[in-house]
């Protein structure tokens, strides 16, 4: 089986710089700080995961996902957020709508490998940036 | 007669106390044809004084300028004023003399701050005096002073006419008291309102930036543990680590800021310290939500007659509306004018903007459209502008965004004020 192919999306530097530095062993990364970039990227890159951070100016995560998932109905998404206390209407009608397992707080590598492991599970998932990192 | 006392409870729930307090002025002199003046004192218990309320001078328009003035209370008037009575007083040659003859006249010449002395024109000084201490069963409220400066004017009919106004003087007082309590009560749990949701923000801010140097740390203990460690990489993870700690010292050094301006009591307030550290603050919020920072201020600043702290929570208060009104992203500026004996600080965003009937009920405290506002922030930044003696106007347009346009007086001293 061939590795994994992400593409990881966060306006912030720093998050995508550890997500990147995360996964980057494990997995065939791409990354960007612009959601537009992402889609281009996506053309050529082809991932079968994406990690999209939901709060992002321009184009948030749940409308690149729509993008994404438009352009390759299998792609699975991993949605990060800083805090699921500002649980918008997207986020519960996503919930809702989709067979999307919701993580409280998993880290990224585990959410990664239980992904790599069933992808059957779900087609996104939310996860809470605050403990991302965390075993 | 029911449908008359009716509308009297209205007239009393709607009026403003500060109304009501003229309205019943208005209404002894139509009574009692005055020719000096009336006046409504307020005592207060814990500084022991009486307090100047309301006046009208017969022969003036406008606020008198005693309004404010405070009179020592001692134990003699303390004592006058839990009798539930009308006192007249009439000037001898040797001062005041109560009607009946009784040792009151201390009430008097405590009530009597408006002499004039002998020597000016009689129709300014006052030779007669009716007091009628305000008492309930919660205690002395404060009492109402009726002047005349022809001698005589007053008589037992008059008494009873200003003792007929004492109920409804009690109950304008009694609400004066309670809604400046309640003011100051909303003024306190919006603070409080306020502190919580910038700590919130902050947080998460720092939270954020935190998020990184962890992961990246022990990305590079791995890699020097297992002897992969490349320059080029390490040096990357290394930029990524300062500029997050340099973001966390930045919103750091800005709660400082804050914390010191609201501990620092003064009348004057330096705009630019204010600006800077809600920027400090709010600034890596507002690169989040994609909001670009357009800011001009002018190369002289002088101080402003506000509290420091008062200023910055101006700012905070302003600066977050502004950002909760592009969620999408937009332009934020910030502009200082200096306009000879005012400071112009205009801040604008290009935002959602605000609905002509919104624009009309803004002002209103509670009066909100955010999911989790109290509807206090406006009001507060409000009276914090009306307390420095400054105007707050907004304009706005659907669509466009919002201009909110602070004019704030200069201190007048030129030795303090500070060029930057």
């Amino acid at each position: 089986m061939s590795l994994w192919r992400i593409l990881v999306v966060d306006d912030e530097a720093g998050m995508l710089r550890s997500v990147e530095r995360v996964l980057s062993q494990d997995y065939e990364l791409a990354t960007t700080r612009s959601p537009r970039e992402a889609v281009e990227i996506a053309k050529g890159f082809k991932p079968n995961l994406a990690i999209l951070d939901i709060q992002m100016p321009d184009l948030d995560g749940f409308q690149l996902m729509e993008k994404l998932q438009a352009m390759d109905p299998d792609l699975e998404v991993i949605l990060m957020t800083g805090s699921v206390h500002e649980l918008d209407a997207k986020l519960i009608r996503l919930s809702e709508e989709t067979p999307s397992t919701f993580f409280k707080s998993p880290s990224i590598e585990r959410s990664c490998s239980a992904l790599w492991k069933d992808v059957s599970s779900s087609s996104a998932w939310i996860i809470e940036t605050e403990n991302i990192f965390c075993g | 007669m029911e449908v008359r006392s009716r509308i009297d409870r209205k007239v009393l729930e709607q009026l403003r106390p500060q109304d009501l307090f003229y309205q019943i002025l208005h209404g002894l002199r139509s009574l009692t044809h005055y020719d000096h003046s009336s006046a409504l004192l307020i005592c207060d218990r814990d500084k022991n004084v009486l307090e100047v309320v309301a006046e009208q001078v017969a022969w003036r328009k406008g606020k008198s300028r005693r309004i404010g003035l405070k009179l020592p209370l001692n134990d003699d008037v303390w004592m006058l004023m839990h009798n539930n009575m009308v006192y007249g007083f009439e000037r001898g040659c040797e001062g005041w003399n109560e009607w009946s003859g009784e040792k009151s006249t201390a009430l008097a010449e405590l009530l009597d701050y408006n002499n004039v002395g002998e020597d000016h024109p009689c129709n300014l000084r006052e030779s007669s005096m009716l007091c009628a201490p305000l008492a309930t069963r919660d205690g002395v409220l404060g009492v109402l002073k009726v002047a005349a400066s022809c001698p005589g004017l007053f008589g037992r009919y008059e008494a009873d006419l200003v003792q007929r106004f004492m109920p409804l003087a009690a109950v304008a007082i009694q609400n004066s008291q309670r809604t400046s309590t309640l003011e100051s009560k909303m003024v306190e749990a919006e603070k409080k309102h306020a502190v919580a949701n910038l700590l919130r923000g902050i947080s998460h801010d720092v939270n954020n930036a935190l998020g990184c140097v962890l992961p990246l740390v022990q990305q590079m203990l791995a890699d020097v543990q297992t002897d992969r460690l490349r320059e080029w990489t390490l040096l990357q993870d290394l930029e990524q680590i300062e500029q997050s700690l340099q973001t966390c010292r930045r919103i750091f050094g800005g709660m400082l800021a804050l914390a010191r301006g609201a501990n620092q009591a003064g009348v004057q307030a330096n705009v630019r310290r204010a600006l800077d550290s809600m920027l400090a603050v709010l600034k890596d919020r507002l690169d989040r939500q994609g909001i670009r920072l357009d800011v001009h201020l002018g190369d002289v600043m002088p101080n402003v007659q506000a509290g420091q702290g008062d200023l910055e929570q101006l700012f905070l208060n302003l600066a977050s509306n502004a950002g909760d009104a592009m969620p999408k992203g937009g332009v934020l500026s910030i502009m200082t004018e200096n306009l000879g004996d005012s400071l112009g600080i205009v801040i604008r965003d290009t935002g959602s903007g605000i609905s002509p009937e919104n624009m009309a009920r803004i002002q209103e405290p509670f009066f909100t459209t955010k999911q989790n506002g109290n509807g206090l922030g406006l009001s507060i930044c409000r009276s914090i502008v009306s307390n420095a003696g400054g105007h707050m106007q907004i304009d706005s347009e659907i669509g466009v965004g919002t201009q909110v346009r602070v004019l704030l007086p200069l201190v007048r001293d030129k030795g303090t004020a500070n060029t930057i």
